[in-house]
């Protein structure tokens, strides 16, 4: 059940960061709609391009980063010169309409494309990401705490 | 039972496995990187009292591009909409190149709804992803490619060690971040993942046309988002093409390096079309830029107006020169043993080969500064990719580096404390209270004669008539006596006939006068669009106070406004 749903999990979440940006207090509100806008247009350009495990975290995220970051740019620029006014729903769209439709053609190419030597080339050790992002969670409230407490 | 608990023998048995195991052990290196990212925050605060969170200086690039479109709901025209009545007013227009930061940050701040330009200076300054996230992320990506090159483990030791370099000259970088804003960071991600492209080659030569296309795309972004690291990304592709011809191997698809150089040529041409008068500086003033250097000395003003001592220089140089130097000994002393050894290192040696040139070029272009600048940003790169490289390599090189890394880090922490570099470009709330006073009370037709830092800050009133003086050309015009009768000598006269000598494009003098106690400042100066002077003398500041002709009407804690008297009225 949860292997069926993990492909739309991302895209939820983009989602609902672009629906709470405007909720949110300062900095928080700019926080999720930058994250919306750097993980989402490009979110199923890494899936769509390389076969499964093949990329490290890093790299996919880069990718997903670079790629969105083009994209964004690119549609927005058009939206912009075509003389559109850059609104929240219009920018919304901009961001979610990307990432809906390269999240569906990743999850057909996955589903009627193997790369033949997916096997072959997958990264040698996987790295333990979820603890490690929970070490980077705890030491940046731990410290900002600390320093905040300190006064700086 | 609960002393036995504490034996050594319990311990050894039961915590310590788990202190250390796998999972653990991720988890003690996202502790580390977390403690890191949080120090790169305090240093992006500016530590000085009674600033405002606007940029000057070279912030059209970072902030106001942004500050437009999410005020105007569009982005401000890339051609003759803003008026340019001087070059002070030029850089509005060229942080419209800078098209990537403007599109992502601007629809962020809508989606966000944050419109006021104080507000936009604070979420950048608690925003450091750039550097701190961004760049990270790239060099573990080519620290992961490198070790699938090598076939060994990721360690998560080299995951937080790798972090550690990769935000330490980063927090340096600050500086020239304040000034390249998103644009450097972007351009340096960029890199590694054309790095990474070209390396995949040598490994992994199935998915070519995957490769391709994003390195297709990441020259699509980085030209209208930094076209100098576009231009360094020439000057190293036609590099891995003369080398690779040398060595009479094929690491690369001679495909991919032919259309990026072709992609690249291309738009270095739009660029040369575009800023015509830029690039005609590079063959028509090299000798007069050299010159400049007398200048200087005979003017008494300096590139960094300086406000850095060979502390500072240290602690950035270190970063670039170690790795820089293992690299040297790798070249120089090791036999290439198997072909990934050969692949990735030629790669590094050929990058470092390419600085030379890059940097003699951007010598050319900006003098010592500009070589100073380049070496640092792309000798980082370079050095991050030799960590990275030195990590996979040697098992003996944790140690050693992770010393190297705690030392950097913590002088770089002092060094931006105790130096406060970073807020040199922000302009204080007396100079952003002055500002918004003119622009409500003089209008925006009034020409403005003040410093560049202050000056294009202007913008944000809707003021774009703007006009000081610029050290390059004034040299080239021999006309450089204008500088020291501007802020040195303390001669009314003198002082009246220069202000009368600075006009706008459409040849109007300045009719208003702003001047603030931050050009005393030894850290601040006089910033200039082409370089910082020393700071303005006591007896200046006393002669614009009485300067014959103008008219004091507005003043606070650190900052005045004078106004040209008209014919007739009386002092």
């Amino acid at each position: 059940m949860i292997a069926r749903i993990r492909p739309l999990i991302w895209p939820a979440l983009i989602t609902l960061a672009v629906l709470l940006a405007p909720l949110a207090p300062l900095p928080l509100n700019f926080w999720l709609a930058l994250s919306a806008a750097l993980l989402g247009p490009g979110l199923g350009v890494p899936r769509l391009l390389f076969p499964k495990r093949l990329l490290s975290l890093p790299e996919t995220l880069l990718m997903t980063c670079i790629a969105s970051m083009f994209l964004e740019s690119a549609i927005l620029a058009i939206v912009n010169v075509s003389g559109v006014l850059l609104s929240p729903i219009a920018i919304g769209a901009v961001i979610l309409a990307p990432t809906y439709l390269l999240a569906i053609a990743a999850a057909l190419r996955e589903r009627f494309y193997a790369y033949p030597d997916a096997q072959v080339s997958t990264q040698a050790d996987q790295p333990a990401w979820l603890p490690f992002c929970c070490g980077v969670a705890l030491a940046v409230v731990v410290a900002g705490g600390v320093l905040r407490l300190l006064g700086v | 039972m609960i002393s036995s608990l504490l034996t050594r023998k319990t311990f050894s048995e039961a915590i310590q496995p788990l202190l250390l195991s796998t999972r653990t052990r991720w988890f003690w290196s996202g502790l580390i990187v977390g403690a890191v990212l949080a120090l790169g925050f305090l240093i992006r605060q500016p530590a000085e009292p009674g600033l405002s969170r606007v940029e000057g200086f070279y912030t059209p690039n970072v902030q106001y591009g942004a500050w437009y479109l999410a005020n105007h709901r569009t982005l401000f025209a890339p051609t003759d909409e803003l008026p340019v009545l001087s070059n002070y007013t030029s850089g509005l227009n060229y942080g419209a190149v800078d098209y990537t930061y403007t599109f992502l940050t601007g629809s962020a701040l809508i989606l966000s709804n944050i419109t006021d330009v104080e507000r936009i200076g604070q979420v950048y300054l608690l925003s450091p992803w750039q550097g701190l996230l961004l760049i990270p992320l790239a060099v573990l990506a080519v620290y992961g490619r490198f070790a699938r090159l090598f076939q060994t483990c990721v360690s998560p030791t080299h995951v937080a060690l790798l972090y550690a370099f990769a935000a330490l000259p980063n927090y340096p970088m600050v500086m020239w971040s304040s000034s390249g804003g998103f644009a450097t960071p972007l351009g340096w991600a960029l890199f590694y993942l054309i790095y990474i492209a070209v390396l995949s080659r040598s490994r992994e030569p199935r998915h070519t046309w995957q490769w391709a296309l994003l390195v297709m795309l990441g020259v699509l972004l980085i030209q209208p988002t930094y076209h100098t690291a576009a231009l360094a990304l020439t000057v190293i592709l036609i590099a891995i093409w003369g080398i690779q011809r040398a060595f009479g191997k094929q690491y690369i698809s001679w495909g991919i390096v032919r259309i990026t150089i072709l992609v690249f040529v291309t738009f270095l041409m739009y660029h040369a079309v575009t800023l015509f008068n830029d690039y005609g500086r590079f063959f028509l003033r090299f000798l007069s830029d050299i010159y400049r250097g007398n200048d200087q000395e005979r003017l008494r003003y300096s590139l960094t107006g300086g406000n850095l001592d060979i502390w500072w220089y240290v602690v950035n140089y270190a970063a670039v020169l170690f790795p820089v130097a293992w690299l040297g000994l790798i070249v120089v002393r090791r036999r290439f043993r198997s072909e990934q050894d050969t692949a990735a290192s030629v790669y590094q040696f050929i990058w470092l080969l390419a600085l030379l040139p890059l940097v003699a070029l951007l010598f050319a272009w900006d003098g010592v500064f500009g070589a100073y600048a380049r070496t640092l940003q792309y000798g980082t790169l370079l050095a991050l990719a030799s960590a990275a490289l030195l990590l996979v390599t040697r098992r003996g090189a944790v140690v050693p580096l992770a010393l190297a890394a705690l030392i950097c880090v913590v002088s770089s922490v002092i060094s931006m404390h105790t130096l406060d570099a970073s807020s040199s470009n922000y302009l204080t709330t007396d100079e952003r209270a002055a500002l918004a006073w003119l622009g409500r009370q003089r209008g925006c037709d009034a020409v403005l004669f003040t410093d560049y830092r202050v000056g294009t800050a202007y913008g944000y009133e809707g003021c774009f008539a703007v006009a000081g003086p610029t050290a390059g050309p004034l040299s080239a015009r021999g006309q450089i006596g204008v500088l020291p009768a501007l802020f040195y000598d303390a001669d009314r006269a003198r002082l009246a006939q220069a202000i009368d000598t600075l006009v706008t494009t459409d040849r109007r003098r300045p009719d208003l006068i702003l001047m603030s106690r931050r050009f005393l400042d030894p850290q601040i100066g006089i910033v200039l669009p082409d370089t910082r002077l020393k700071p303005m003398t006591e007896a200046q500041w006393t002669t614009y106070r009485d300067l014959p002709g103008w008219t004091l009407i507005f003043e606070n804690d650190s900052t005045m406004v004078l106004a040209r008297r008209q014919i007739g009225e009386h002092q």
